[in-house]
């Protein structure tokens, strides 16, 4: 199958293959605000795509959410490549489906132990060091998916500094909601005064619009211009 | 009722009293006329903190009950709880740790109960009265049949596993034993195979095969997920990958057979995932223990002999 590069949909129904990557935009126009996995292949409602994602918290295979599809990326994955993250899902699943057994009150309180923004992958330790369960934010979710996969979409390293402005564009329901509970940034990972290397969902489409190669040989260096999809789509 | 037959009565209930407890709060309470439902003791343990306050879970002809944050009245053996001053781990509010411990006590605790378990941290002293609480939650629920059941097993499963001594972590073994009449689902394999991997993943064990008990019973998760026939089936592939590279975190010396049965999987991605996640250990234990990743390395036979060179 040829590989097609990343897009914004303009029609109703689009076409997916296992495990694409679902941009659904914030509220502010063009920018990538939350990102998942497509559940499965074929023909579906770009308004209501079954996704794998971490919303907070994770839905998995057996606890799918809907979300729109505004962007979408793929790298035509191989049917070895699924197996690699389908079995990645699996080991995450039931340790993010116990959180939704909380009452909202507390799942907010959960958030910082679930969820994190920076880094974008990072486990919950106990005192010792030892760790029950790994946070992830909805784009580290998806990039660690694929590095399971030996996909490598960004260079973690090199991603754009960012300000806590600039975070509070991509993150501002989060971000709003902790502040209602008494809570700042740096529960989600984003102490001190920063700037932090922030893996925004927008970058994820940058790196998977680039031919099958480059995909799966080099990562993708990002600009902060690349959280929007495209790149030259910027608030007014 | 008149007076005589009234202290005759009284009489006869402290007696009672005193043949079931021989404790004073029974005559107090009697004196101050309360009809509080008397609980028979039959095993427990206490701990008392160096600040004078005790904690502790005992088991009653009632169920559980656990007590935390309390203190000795010096005039009178009763104790008189006060929540708010456990010691408990920092960050974390006192009472919120205490309640929790108080609510799984309980004969059935609610579901979402287990899961803020999961997500609370608890002082040294809770710890070790949260761990038998898991283990019984865990023994009586793991054979559910309901979902929503299994999922608040699986918290009690990472919580446990998390929280228990290294020295005590050959126990979990009784939990993959395939000889229980309703063996684990593999959703719970999972996460204790898991939960095995990320503890010596943290904690490098210092030799190779201290664990046998428990590597025999994760080889035979090996050996049975990953058969060809069922390894793409729904689950299994986490199951046997898992499997295997918790038999590697331990040492085990059966750790050369499982990845074989890895290595000769006509399935080439299977053995691709297990040997990268075994490179994350790797870099994880090169800096904690240099023996055990040497053994890491050398068991999977990355070890070449070295190139002589003039």
């Amino acid at each position: 199958m040829n590989r097609v590069p990343s897009y914004r949909t303009t029609q109703a129904t689009i076409t997916l293959q296992n495990f694409d990557v679902i941009g659904q935009d914030s509220k502010l126009s063009g920018l990538v605000g939350h990102t998942g996995l497509a559940k499965s292949a074929g023909a579906q409602a770009a308004a209501q795509i079954v996704a794998l994602d971490m919303s907070p918290p994770l839905h998995a295979a057996s606890n799918p959410m809907t979300m729109t599809a505004n962007v979408v990326g793929s790298a035509s994955l191989t049917d070895d490549e699924v197996q690699k993250i389908r079995t990645f899902i699996d080991r995450h699943a039931l340790e993010h489906k116990a959180f939704g057994e909380l009452r909202l009150n507390r799942l907010i309180d959960a958030v910082p132990k679930i969820y994190c923004i920076y880094p974008h992958v990072v486990p919950f330790h106990e005192e010792d060091g030892r760790y029950a369960r790994t946070r992830f934010s909805c784009s580290g979710f998806v990039f660690e998916a694929y590095r399971k996969a030996r996909i490598i979409l960004l260079e973690i390293a090199d991603l754009p500094d960012a300000g806590l402005p600039e975070i509070q564009v991509a993150y501002q329901g989060h971000l709003a909601l902790l502040q209602r509970h008494g809570s700042g940034a740096a529960v989600l990972g984003l102490d001190g005064d920063g700037p932090w290397k922030v893996l925004f969902c927008g970058y994820l489409f940058h790196a998977l619009n680039r031919d099958a190669a480059s995909i799966r040989g080099t990562p993708y260096t990002p600009r902060i211009e690349d959280r929007y999809f495209p790149a030259e789509v910027s608030p007014a | 009722m008149n007076r005589d037959e009234m202290v005759r009565r009284f009489d006869e209930i402290v007696a009672e009293m005193m043949r079931r407890q021989g404790f004073p709060k029974t005559l107090r309470s009697i004196s101050r006329g309360t009809t509080a439902e008397m609980v028979n003791i039959l095993e427990g343990v206490g701990e008392i903190s160096p600040s004078g306050r005790i904690e502790g879970s005992i088991q009653t002809d009632k169920g559980h009950i656990v007590f935390a944050g309390v203190t000795r009245n010096r005039s009178d053996p009763q104790v008189v709880q006060s929540p708010g001053e456990a010691d408990a781990a920092p960050g974390v509010t006192e009472y919120s740790a205490v309640q929790l411990l108080n609510e799984v006590a309980a004969a059935e605790p609610p579901r979402g109960l287990l899961c803020a378990v999961e997500l609370t941290q608890f002082s040294a002293s809770q710890k070790q009265v949260l761990l038998p609480l898991l283990w019984t939650y865990i023994l009586r629920n793991r054979n559910s049949n309901k979902p929503d059941d299994l999922v608040a097993v699986s918290a009690a499963i990472r919580k446990y596993i998390a929280i228990l001594p290294m020295s005590r972590i050959s126990e979990v073994a009784v939990l993959l034993d395939s000889g229980n009449r309703a063996q684990l689902s593999i959703e719970l394999e999972i996460e204790v195979a898991k939960m095995i991997y990320r503890n010596f993943e943290v904690h490098p064990p210092v030799r190779a095969d201290q664990y046998p008990e428990l590597a025999s019973r994760l080889f035979e998760m090996a050996h049975a997920y990953t058969n060809p026939r069922v390894l793409l089936r729904d689950k299994y592939s986490a199951a046997a990958s898992l499997s295997i590279e918790a038999l590697a975190s331990l040492r085990s010396t059966l750790t050369a057979q499982a990845l074989k049965l890895g290595s000769t999987s006509p399935h080439r991605w299977f053995s691709e995932l297990i040997s990268d996640d075994l490179d994350d250990l790797y870099e994880h234990w090169i800096a904690k223990n240099s023996d055990a990743a040497a053994w890491l390395r050398e068991v999977r036979g990355l070890d070449m002999a070295p190139v002589m060179t003039q």
